[in-house]
């Protein structure tokens, strides 16, 4: 029995060409904001105190190396970038899995909102209500599916985490308007 | 060794143990035959449920998902010709030419038992090669094990995607990470912003999940839709005939020996399968077959990206030093129960390492009744829309991370790390690199203490100890091919541009 489904392309399908040159531009911009961690760190590091004779690096020494080890990546990409972008055919950028062509940057965004929702209210509002809430949203939100397959993740799901790791491992869960003792104000 | 390796078996004959085997088995098949769920994300959100749980359970727990995770990702491979890892992409060429022909429960059914035969080998090796190494590295005193942990990151930053400089950038930001919380000399905080959520650090679970697990669920919800795909549901699994058998066993053992030798050097599974196929059509009498429906097309991936698993574990559990994301998530898992990897754990835990080996050992051999078992359900779950999968993972990863400890915190920092690992792979940086930059961070700076303590502050202790001079020169090495490669590319490109200026006069 055949059935049509909806399935993610991944490592196997080639995306469309990236532009080589948008590339080393992005890689000069990743140079930029390693060199800038890097530097933040290193400034971190000098209010940290230095080694003494039973401790010679001290708290200081290992987040100073790792932030001259950052700086001097920043300027080494730096470097690459440039010399990529003045002499193409030194270029080797070749296409790869990570490359991943269009981005839906409307639908990521909402989504890491959508994310960033959850986590807020999941303490107020509980586990089962914030979790179903976040499940509707997330779907709605990335596209149609079978009404069926809709109710059973929105309840299921939920219901089904509950019992594994409430009831199975006997770890609690955010009870939210449901924890009686904050209501009775205990 | 066989004494306690005796009692690892042991320790796996309760109802506990068999269950976590077996739960494993099925979750990481399952998982891994998700698209865009891979070994390590499959693990990664068994971790908070190993913290619940004893050591030995939880060890148990992963080696059958790691187990399965190797071989679920060929049943997509297969099936609809998408890998559900990197690993399985290699069987995809003659798996999918099997199943348009009709065959694909024989293409299934060689990847399952050749895949249990290379896992199973590659354990026996491991076992064979961890303990001795382990007992060479306990007269290794610190500049040694720094120096190892300096090459462990050099491989790591050379197989972390197409760009050396941003696999180390990425690594080095995974150990700048570990300097967050309290000092582990001194007890002093660093980089806690006067927050005490911090004094304890990154809660590494919370990390990983974010890295693995919703970085990869953001980037799947950026990704525009699909085309359809088709799927055969009656497919059952068809296990080889012996003759079948012995016709890929010359593919099986170079799928076998690449796999481990590939394992240990940390390259990954993607690549010891794809070297793997190489070799077996080179050494095929019928390599025209090859990319056309070969079984040996089948075997010698399968068994290499199973094989796999024994070799990453090596360097892993003997030198405390991972090669791979998976091995980097034994380690934290390790890590997690207290039990520090390393040549110590040969002396402190070794009824842990043991018992580890023999879940390794039953497991591979367990995949076979299990991969045949759940089939069905994976051909199923291969079916789930995106939109269901990508929001049952995060609800999943970020509940999983509540569990820890029952803070908020958590979870706020495994979102945080979700959208840095994001970032990190748009802009090409592997967040794979970050996480054993951070498992590593943990060993790195401590032993880099120990050598200049030992040294009175002089760093010439690691130039005038011979073994710790070796390894960081082969780090370097490491380092500077890629550089070499590139000067040379630019004097031959100089050179064939002035010849031709010359030939043209």
């Amino acid at each position: 029995m055949r059935s049509a489904v909806e399935v993610n392309q991944s490592s196997t399908e080639r995306h469309a060409p990236s532009d080589a040159r948008h590339t080393h531009l992005v890689d000069l911009a990743a140079a930029v904001a390693l060199v800038v961690v890097g530097g933040i760190v290193l400034v971190g590091a000098l209010d940290l105190a230095s080694g003494s004779t039973s401790d010679p690096l001290g708290p200081r020494g290992f987040p100073t190396l790792l932030a001259l080890g950052l700086i001097g990546a920043g300027v080494g990409l730096g470097i690459l970038s440039i010399v990529r972008l003045s002499r193409p055919d030194l270029s080797d950028v070749v296409e790869d899995d990570d490359d991943m062509g269009p981005v839906d940057r409307g639908r990521l965004l909402l989504g890491s909102l959508t994310i960033v929702g959850y986590v807020v209210i999941l303490p107020a509002l509980g586990f089962m209500i914030g979790t179903v809430a976040f499940i509707v949203v997330m779907i709605l939100l990335q596209g149609r599916v079978g009404r069926g397959a809709f109710f059973l993740t929105s309840v299921g799901l939920p219901v089904a985490i509950y019992l594994v790791f409430s009831t199975g491992l006997g770890i609690s869960l955010p009870e939210g308007v449901f924890d009686l003792a904050t209501l009775w104000g205990g | 060794m066989l004494e306690s390796l005796g009692a690892g078996f042991a320790s796996l004959a309760t109802i506990t143990g068999v269950l976590a085997m077996v739960l494993g088995l099925v979750w990481g098949t399952i998982g891994a035959a998700l698209p865009g769920i891979s070994g390590p994300q499959s693990m990664a959100l068994m971790l908070p449920l190993t913290f619940a749980m004893d050591v030995g359970t939880a060890l148990m727990l992963l080696a059958g998902v790691w187990v399965g995770a190797n071989y679920g990702g060929s049943i997509p491979a297969i099936l609809i010709r998408t890998p559900g890892t990197p690993s399985n992409a290699a069987a995809i060429m003659d798996g999918y030419a099997l199943t348009k022909q009709g065959k694909a429960g024989k293409a299934l059914g060689v990847s399952l038992v050749c895949g249990c035969i290379g896992g199973f080998i590659s354990v026996v090796i491991l076992i064979a090669l961890v303990v001795p190494l382990g007992q060479v590295m306990l007269r290794f005193a610190s500049p040694e094990i720094f120096a190892l942990t300096i090459f462990g990151l050099t491989v790591i930053a050379t197989v972390a995607g197409r760009s050396l400089i941003k696999g180390i950038a990425a690594a080095l930001f995974g150990l700048l990470l570990t300097t967050v919380g309290l000092d582990q000399v001194a007890g002093s905080p660093r980089f806690t912003f006067g927050r005490p959520e911090l004094l304890g650090g990154f809660e590494l679970i919370a990390v990983l999940i974010g890295f693995f697990a919703i970085a990869e669920m953001l980037y799947q919800m950026a990704r525009p839709k699909d085309d359809l795909q088709e799927i055969d549901r009656s497919v059952t699994t068809e296990l080889p005939t012996l003759r079948e058998l012995m016709g890929v066993a010359k593919a099986t053992g170079i799928g076998s020996a690449v796999g481990v030798v590939v394992g240990i050097a940390g390259a990954g599974g993607a690549v010891s399968s794809f070297v793997a196929y190489g070799e077996a059509k080179r050494w095929s009498k019928t390599p025209e077959q090859f990319g056309k429906g070969s079984l040996e097309g089948v075997a010698a991936p399968e068994t290499a990206n199973n094989s796999d698993q024994g070799g990453a574990l090596v360097p892993a559990l003997a030198l405390g030093i991972p090669s791979s994301a998976s091995a980097a998530i034994i380690l934290a898992a390790l890590i997690l129960q207290g039990v520090r990897p390393g040549p110590a754990l040969m002396t402190d835990n070794s009824a842990v390492l043991y018992t580890f080996f023999a879940a390794l050992l039953v497991t591979n051999i367990l995949m076979l009744p299990v991969g045949m078992i759940i089939l069905r359900a994976c051909i199923k779950v291969v079916s789930v829309s995106p939109p269901l999968l990508i929001t049952g993972v995060l609800v999943l990863s970020l509940i999983g991370t509540y569990s820890l400890n029952r803070n908020m915190t958590d979870v706020w920092v495994a979102v945080a790390f979700g959208f840095i690992g994001y970032g990190m792979k748009r802009f090409g940086f592997s967040p794979p690199a970050a996480v054993l930059g951070m498992v590593l961070g943990y060993i790195m700076e401590g032993e880099l203490r120990r050598s200049m303590m030992m040294s009175l502050g002089s760093p010439e202790i690691f130039l005038t100890r011979p073994i710790a001079t070796t390894i960081l020169l082969l780090a370097a090495l490491v380092l500077l091919r890629p550089l070499i490669a590139v000067v040379l590319r630019a004097a031959r490109s100089t050179g064939s541009s002035s010849t031709s200026k010359e030939l043209t006069k």
